[in-house]
């Protein structure tokens, strides 16, 4: 192997066959869970899908419907999204996101390299993470996960790179991808942290001038905090606070308060926690020879352990920044084994962020030994050769029977036992409306949107949800006006979510008020979900009632949007003077 | 592209020498007189000319702004640009103002891709440079006798600056052509050169008092007086590199195509006050990531006012200064491309004084921004014929791209500006109105991510430089991008009669002398 890297055929063009082999192994695994029917099954793969869609596809299409959800996969996401078909199989995701595996693993690739002086151990380390069977999956699938590993990854290199080189344009990449990294999942904030404190370190251990410092570190910062800006500035347009991303009724911290937090305010079991969803996404050999290659090179490396340490942390910062969430008690992780032994995983793939350190580690430890032992006499190569091989073989080989388990054998127990699955009755919602549907404005809150929005086969500008703003909440005064159908969250059901009640504003307005079965009829009660049909006459009567113009009333004029000015002022004004007319009339 | 006019012309007008043909061209010479370059006979110069100096003919200079072929094209311009509007506002059925502010969006975003565009040619531009070793091999006896224009005016205050920066040039004494220009009023500083004293070889030209009292016209009467093979224009304020010269004179040597080399600009004293941080800030970007780029693809280049070296033989072939264009560097930048001459960049560095107080910042730039809107119109007077020039549509976009564009994107920042900040305060929905979402998206990000990546490539070229502890002011660009505003529409003020068109404010110089002492 050694010698077919270095023909020169292969050398000069390593980095095309390597992102072409890891695209052919991504379009291949996208085409096994597909015919498998896992590529859709989670709440939030609908959901990102979604979100991607409606950027060009909403009755208020543009960067509004990006949610307060680190936007980067969705803004990825979002041409492949708009064809049809790449939109309803889901594999919009795997068109954007393989390639950019692919591209991570050339960085992997050159970094093990940079750091190792060793392509062998380069090759196995990048075969051990593009193995990894979550890594492939999500990969395939419209999640941000993958692409935050991969931008990790990235990362990591161009620091390595400015920090042998100096070089400026490391630098401004470094930063550029720190950014982008922000946008794509939270943890990138701590990933930001880590390499401004990084460069300031070299900075300082290199004794340049606090104006050098300085300045550096306002290069890198500009574009690292490219991402945090956009949220807080996000945030603020939309959701009147530039912490709207931290508190609101979407955030992580509102939708599982009303969960069971077993890793809040104790670190011990937050790490106990992380390191079994790790183990169920690394595989427990790459779990236990990672970590022990991190500690034994801490041991022993004496003249590069600034930029080992460095390597690590950046590595680790996602497995860090969970920890510190776990311990504070705005993220979760479930796992069968723990309590509360439910046999369904929740947030699992957290143990899949520090992949990166994962392969990495052992790597370097490979390469350590490797040039520890042979360095003493020239007998003393065999022995070399095989120590390292024995780390690196574990690490590949723990990637394999950890794919072989997930994928052949167990095929993905953890996604098809996954708590966040769709649930079933948005399922028959969602065939219910593709088989009657026949036109109309939709109301419905957009944490049922999901597999709905995906698999009815309906566009979705014909639905009304929060993120249309202005129209949502026409349309929730007097819904009967603007849409033929709702869908919310059953209020009946003794297991509906305290998130619901608190938040879903469909819910709020009409659960309970009986009124609306006046002018709409029930399609389909489940254990979640409520689809209600308009009865046109009842509106009609309505409409006559109170002397509105027929063709002003979007519901019965079959009009899309309105004019969010014109037109619900006048019906406004139609229903209040009828309203107080008949007020005049009872007190007479 | 010729033969295709050609042929059109011959279609519309008729075959030559017919009647028809006849007809046609006076009527259309006297309506549109622009499409119609001027005879031959009329281009000829005249380097005997006292009083304003000016050699070149009257339609090629600034004297007279508003010729007749200017008036009947920014009337076919205008018509076109309403009756184009008038189209658009009826074909998207929306209003005027939705249409301009279209408009205006997509030629901030047109810019601000062209300058990304020029930028990226620039990191893989190599300038023309010569190592201490290649200088050495120069022999005295093979150097040509080089002139040096020193035009000054009221530069008493640094007039030893002056003598000691031109004494240390690395270049035989006896090979030095220098002219120091003077006006004859200027007492103050013909009192200076004598207190300071001169080497005997260099020459003192006193300027007669005539009409334009204008730098260039001062550059004409001195370069009659012009002995040198090559020559090069020092400000009273610049100290250049020791080695500038041989360094041109080997580039010269090297490159016969090449009429005129562009060096690079810095400031000496970039950290007296905010406003010489923020200059310094623009000129890094301008002469390490802009010009280099414009110069990667041969583009006409508007070039600095001093420390450019010419042929002495291309700038007589092509009339030498307009005395009256107040930016007679970018003028003569365009015209040396016109007549053929290409231009190179040398990496050696002239230093020059930055302007410190903010009216004498803004009476430089204001006069900068006065002879874009000159050169423009020169230049357009023939537009066909500018083109043929240029020698292709797409460096005639170039250039009006950056001459004219220059000084219209400045006049649209001052309005974005009170259209942003009148938004941020009241929220109007009549300003939301005339930005519907596609417009608010070009609008948004020519603004949001042009303005950012302008302010960031600023800051890499400051880093490049080394000037570390300027980057840190990188958050008052768009103040400074305000006060360029300004000058721009105080240019345009100044040129409503033509004692201030031609009108000079001059730099005030040795501030910097002044607060260091």
């Amino acid at each position: 192997m050694h010698t077919l890297l270095t023909y020169p055929f292969v050398r000069a063009r390593f980095d095309w066959l390597l992102f072409g082999a890891v695209v052919l192994i991504g379009a291949l695994f996208a085409r096994y869970v597909y015919v498998h029917g896992l590529l859709l099954v989670m709440v939030d793969q609908y959901s990102h899908l979604a979100i991607a869609r409606q950027v060009t596809d909403s009755m208020t299409p543009g960067l509004s419907q990006l949610g307060f959800w680190p936007p980067l996969v969705h803004i990825l996401m979002a041409p492949a999204t708009a064809i049809d078909v790449l939109f309803h199989t889901g594999l919009a995701a795997a068109v954007i996101l393989v390639p950019i595996l692919a591209l991570s693993a050339v960085f992997l690739f050159r970094l093990v390299e940079m750091l190792t002086h060793n392509r062998v151990i380069a090759i196995f380390s990048t075969a051990a993470y593009v193995l990894n069977p979550y890594m492939l999956y999500y990969a395939v699938t419209p999640m941000s996960d993958m692409l935050y590993v991969a931008l990790v990854v990235i990362a990591t290199y161009y620091l390595a790179h400015w920090w042998h080189t100096e070089r400026l344009l490391s630098l401004v990449l470094l930063g550029a991808v720190v950014g982008m990294a922000t946008l794509a999942r939270f943890e990138g904030f701590l990933l930001a942290a880590v390499a401004g404190g990084a460069i300031m370190y070299r900075l300082w251990q290199r004794r340049t001038s606090f104006a050098h410092l300085e300045s550096t570190v306002i290069l890198y910062g500009l574009l690292a905090g490219i991402g945090l800006v956009f949220i807080l500035i996000y945030g603020w347009v939309y959701g009147d606070s530039p912490l709207a991303f931290m508190y609101n009724e979407w955030s992580a911290y509102a939708q599982q308060r009303s969960l069971f937090l077993p890793t809040e305010h104790n670190l011990g079991v937050s790490l106990q926690y992380l390191l079994a969803a790790s183990k169920h996404m690394l595989g427990i050999p790459l779990v236990v020879v990672s970590m022990l290659s991190a500690a034994i090179l801490l041991m022993v490396l004496s003249g590069r352990r600034a930029l080992f340490s460095v390597i690590a942390l950046m590595l680790a910062s996602p497995f860090l920044f969970d920890l510190m969430a776990l311990v504070q008690g705005s993220a979760v992780i479930y796992v069968p084994e723990l309590p509360p032994f439910d046999p369904r995983f929740f947030n699992e793939r957290y143990g899949l962020y520090w992949l990166g350190f994962a392969v990495v580690m052992p790597a370097l430890l490979a390469a350590y030994v490797y040039e520890r032992v042979r360095s003493r006499e020239w007998y003393y190569e065999p022995i070399a050769l095989f120590l390292s091989a024995v780390v690196m073989s574990v690490t590949v080989i723990g990637s394999y029977t950890h794919m072989d388990e997930i994928v052949c054998i167990g095929c993905f127990d953890t996604i098809t036992n996954s708590l966040q699955l769709s649930p079933e009755d948005h399922r028959i919602a969602t065939e219910l409306l593709r088989d009657e549907y026949q036109g109309g404005q939709i109301l419905m809150t957009r944490a049922l949107h999901n597999e709905i929005a995906v698999a009815s086969r309906i566009p979705l500008r014909n639905y009304i949800l929060e993120a249309n703003y202005v129209y949502f909440d026409q349309a929730l005064a007097y819904p009967w006006l603007f849409a033929e159908w709702i869908v919310m969250q059953n209020a009946n059901h003794p297991d509906a979510s305290e998130w619901s009640i608190e938040n879903e504003l469909v819910l709020q307005m009409w659960g309970q008020d009986d009124n609306i079965l006046r002018y709409y009829y029930k399609v389909f009660e489940g254990e979640s979900v409520t689809v209600l049909r308009l009865i046109p006459e009842e509106v009609e009567y309505f409409v006559e009632q109170h002397d509105i113009e027929r063709e002003r009333v979007p519901s019965l004029a079959g009009r899309e949007v309105w004019n969010v000015r014109e037109t619900f002022a006048y019906l406004q004004e139609r229903i209040e003077a009828q309203l107080s007319a008949e007020q005049y009339a009872l007190d007479r | 592209m010729g033969r295709v006019f050609s042929a059109t012309k011959r279609l519309a007008f008729g075959a030559p020498h017919t009647r028809r043909f006849y007809i046609v061209h006076a009527i259309g010479q006297s309506l549109f007189p622009f499409l119609y370059p001027k005879p031959a006979q009329e281009d000829t110069l005249n380097y005997d000319r006292v009083g304003d100096h000016l050699y070149l003919p009257s339609h090629k200079s600034a004297k007279e702004l508003m010729q007749f072929e200017t008036l009947s094209l920014a009337i076919v311009l205008a018509s076109a640009f309403v009756l184009f509007v008038a189209t658009l506002t009826a074909f998207f059925s929306t209003s005027v103002l939705v249409i301009l502010t279209a408009l205006v969006s997509l030629f901030y975003l047109v810019f601000m891709l062209f300058k990304l565009w020029v930028v990226a040619r620039s990191f893989r531009y190599r300038m023309i440079d010569y190592t201490p070793e290649e200088l050495a091999h120069v022999t005295d006896e093979e150097l040509p006798v080089y002139t040096i224009l020193v035009p000054l005016r009221d530069e008493a205050e640094v007039m030893e600056q002056i003598v000691k920066a031109m004494r240390s040039i690395d270049y035989p004494e006896d090979k030095i052509d220098l002219i120091i220009t003077v006006e004859s009023f200027d007492v103050a500083t013909r009192e200076a050169i004598e207190r300071v004293g001169i080497p005997a070889n260099w020459r003192v030209c006193i300027l007669p008092d005539t009409q334009p009292k204008t730098k260039p016209k001062a550059l004409n009467v001195a370069f009659r007086e012009v002995r040198g093979e090559f020559l090069v224009i020092y400000d009273a304020e610049i100290i250049p590199d020791r080695d500038q010269l041989k360094k041109a004179y080997l580039a010269f040597r090297e490159h016969p195509e090449i009429g005129c080399f562009q060096t690079r600009l810095d400031h000496y004293n970039y950290d007296q006050n905010l406003l010489t941080k923020l200059f310094n800030t623009e000129f890094s970007f301008q002469y390490d990531l802009f010009l280099p780029g414009l110069q990667s693809f041969n583009a006409p280049i508007p070039l600095s006012g001093h420390s450019t070296h010419f042929r002495t033989e291309a700038v007589r072939r092509i009339g030498a200064w307009d005395p009256y264009n107040v930016a007679e560097d970018c003028e003569m930048g365009t015209r040396l491309y016109c007549h053929g001459y290409r231009t190179g960049f040398i990496n050696s560095y002239s230093r020059e004084e930055a302007a410190s107080t903010v009216m004498s910042w803004v009476r430089q730039r204001t006069r900068w921004m006065k002879g874009f809107i000159q050169t423009t119109i020169v230049h357009l007077r023939h537009p066909a014929q500018l083109v043929e020039q240029l020698g292709s549509i797409w460096r005639a976009l170039v250039f009006l791209l950056l001459v004219p564009g220059t000084v219209l994107l400045n006049l649209l920042n001052f309005f974005s500006f009170f259209i942003l900040l009148a938004w941020v305060m009241t929220g109007a929905e009549t300003l939301q109105d005339v930005y519907p979402m596609s417009i608010l998206y070009i609008a948004s990000t020519a603004a949001i991510a042009g303005g950012f990546t302008f302010v960031y490539l600023n800051l890499i070229a400051l880093y490049n430089r080394g000037r570390f502890h300027l980057v840190r002011y990188w958050f008052l660009t768009p103040l400074y991008w305000f006060l360029l505003a300004w000058a721009t529409l105080r240019a345009i003020w100044q040129l409503r009669d033509a004692k201030h068109a031609h009108a000079w404010e001059k730099t005030e110089h040795g501030t910097h002398l002044s607060s260091s002492s």
